[in-house]
């Protein structure tokens, strides 16, 4: 599914925005594979070009969450206490509010765009990604080479950045792949509600929330996004269990 | 008993600091907002183009000239009273119009759980019990599929079998039992699809322990080591997550209710989100951090009343 968003749309060229109404909701041909849409425009093009956008931009809120997190759950691991504590009550301040409400008031706030939708989505993900690095990075600061490290006159921001987070690795890659799945549900979710990408720019839940108005007549607009978000979850859901198997001193912690 | 009550003391605390925290976030929301409050204030009392002075003078009766800290501690002031603020679109006070939409929400919350737990428990228990039975793979089936499925998504495909084909049901929700199951179901689904594998999993878990081997040995029936000693059990477990989820489910049904535009408060937060009506957002903040808070504290009281192991380890 990835890489049919990445290169589809060199091998399907057909303008997503390009409108043919003599080919109205047309059922699947040739031409057009999978149909067309209420403004004749190509549905498989659509569907590509959309997949781009649900993808990537999960996937920048995965990487921005990672940083994040990963800072916040450092500076609670080795920082003082008080700083632990009061990072610990801010993470669960934020764990308090449904994301989906913090986006709706951020988006609110920020006007409405997909950027800021991202942006809301990464402030609203991070509290799981920070405590789930707190509880890792106290645990690979207990090992015995950490303190071997330490007898040698290692420096902490060395131990930290240059022991720590080489073994934290792999956890990463696993919790970022696990959560993957659920930052695109959001996102699509968010969209579908009207807050994310303005039409005509395609996007796997704006498309499903266009298609609201004639899926009666033609359900195929419908399911096929749907069907496009749900395999792609599921194939990212059993990638996260794959590498959480594989690389297993992600295990014992969980939240 | 006293490390016991430190340690409620302890939670107490921090739940306190959370709803501190959650306030400020509910303050700080109400007030980055674009747009001129007092302006909108006016626009929803019925003048289209209030003059300058007005507008000057409301935004000292809103104190909107003070410092921020200082409008802080009186919005707080007057929260802690009950009074949450007026609407800026209908100039109604937010906490009438989130009190009119809080039983829809209520009986939802109450169905679902309702409905996911007596499902959820008993495929929980045979999977565990007939484990790679085809119950369980099933159940296993059913559950990673069900966790990569958006349910907005999974709404409309009902909407489209269930109300416009087959016309069975309404394809709008409302607070009526033919109304509100379509919304149920989607709502439950996930939710029977995680409690009954966490059921499983909390299980075998139990039925691993020492005592229980210690109970057959004795010669326990397996029906009455499954009721008497390993239900129990399985409940204290299952108090968290279940108090997490009723927590959600009061507060954070907001995509499910706006596609059935079922009238709770979680389709007034994205109406409210979309016109910039912001004390209505706020309140909505406010009160799921209060909501999440109590859950916690209910969890773990639970908890503590339910597993003498945990009052034991806090004597000791």
């Amino acid at each position: 599914m990835l890489i049919a968003v990445i290169v589809g749309p060199w091998l399907w060229q057909v303008d997503p925005l390009a409108q043919n109404i003599g080919q109205r909701l047309a059922p699947p041909s040739l031409s057009h594979p999978l149909g067309s849409d209420q403004f004749g425009r190509d549905v498989l093009a659509r569907m590509l070009i959309g997949g781009r956008w649900s993808l990537f931009g999960a996937g920048f809120v995965c990487i921005g969450t990672s940083c994040l997190g990963l800072v916040l759950g450092a500076c609670c691991a080795v920082g003082p206490r008080w700083l632990d504590y009061l990072l610990s009550r801010i993470t669960e301040t934020f764990q308090a509010i449904p994301p989906v409400l913090l986006a709706l008031a951020l988006s609110a706030i920020l006007s409405r765009s997909f950027s800021n939708l991202l942006l809301a989505l990464i402030l609203t993900n991070w509290t799981w990604y920070a405590r789930m690095y707190r509880a890792l990075i106290l645990k690979e600061l207990a090992m015995p080479y950490i303190e071997g490290a330490q007898a040698i006159g290692v420096k902490p921001l060395a131990i930290l950045l240059r022991h720590v987070l080489p073994n934290l690795f792999g956890s990463m890659v696993v919790i970022a792949t696990t959560n993957f799945g659920s930052v695109i549900l959001n996102l699509s979710a968010l969209s579908f509600i009207g807050f994310g990408l303005n039409p005509p720019t395609p996007e796997w839940g704006n498309l499903i929330n266009e298609s609201r108005a004639f899926f009666q007549r033609e359900p195929r607009l419908m399911i096929i996004p749907g069907l496009c978000i749900a395999t792609t979850v599921l194939w990212l859901n059993l990638l996260g269990n794959a590498l959480r198997d594989r690389l297993d001193h992600y295990q014992g912690i969980r939240d | 008993m006293s490390t016991l009550l430190r340690q409620s003391a302890g939670r107490l605390l921090s739940g306190l600091m959370v709803l501190w925290m959650v306030s400020m976030l509910a303050f700080l929301i109400i007030h980055m907002a674009p747009g001129d409050p007092a302006r909108m204030l006016l626009s929803a009392s019925g003048l289209d183009a209030p003059p300058a002075e007005a507008v000057a003078a409301k935004r000292r009766e809103l104190g909107l000239d003070r410092p921020l800290l200082s409008q802080y501690v009186s919005w707080l002031g007057a929260v802690v009273q009950g009074d949450f603020g007026v609407s800026y679109r209908s100039g109604k006070p937010v906490w009438s119009m989130y009190r009119e939409r809080l039983p829809a929400t209520l009986l939802m919350a109450g169905l679902v759980l309702t409905v996911s737990l007596s499902i959820a428990i008993p495929l929980g228990l045979i999977s565990a019990i007939k484990r790679h039975s085809l119950l369980d793979h099933a159940a296993q089936f059913l559950a990673v599929i069900g966790a990569a499925i958006p349910g907005f998504w999974i709404a409309l495909v009902l909407i489209l079998v269930f109300a416009a084909k087959l016309r069975w049901l309404p394809a709008l929700g409302s607070a009526t039992f033919k109304g509100m199951l379509l919304p149920a179901i989607v709502l439950a689904l996930p939710n029977i699809a995680l409690t009954s594998r966490l059921v499983r999993a909390t299980t075998l878990d139990v039925l691993n322990q020492q005592y229980i081997v210690t109970a057959r040995a004795k010669g326990r029936s397996e029906y009455g080591l499954l009721f008497g000693h390993a239900l129990p059990n399985i409940a204290a477990s299952l108090i968290t997550p279940i108090s997490l989820e009723l927590a959600f489910l009061l507060t954070g049904t907001v995509i499910i209710e706006t596609v059935f535009a079922y009238p709770g408060v979680g389709r007034m937060a994205v109406e409210a989100a979309l016109v910039g009506d912001m004390p209505v957002l706020g309140l909505s903040v406010l009160i799921a951090g209060g909501i999440y808070v109590i859950a916690n504290w209910c969890a773990d009281l639970g908890m503590a009343a339910l597993d003498p192991r945990l009052r034991q380890n806090a004597n000791n």
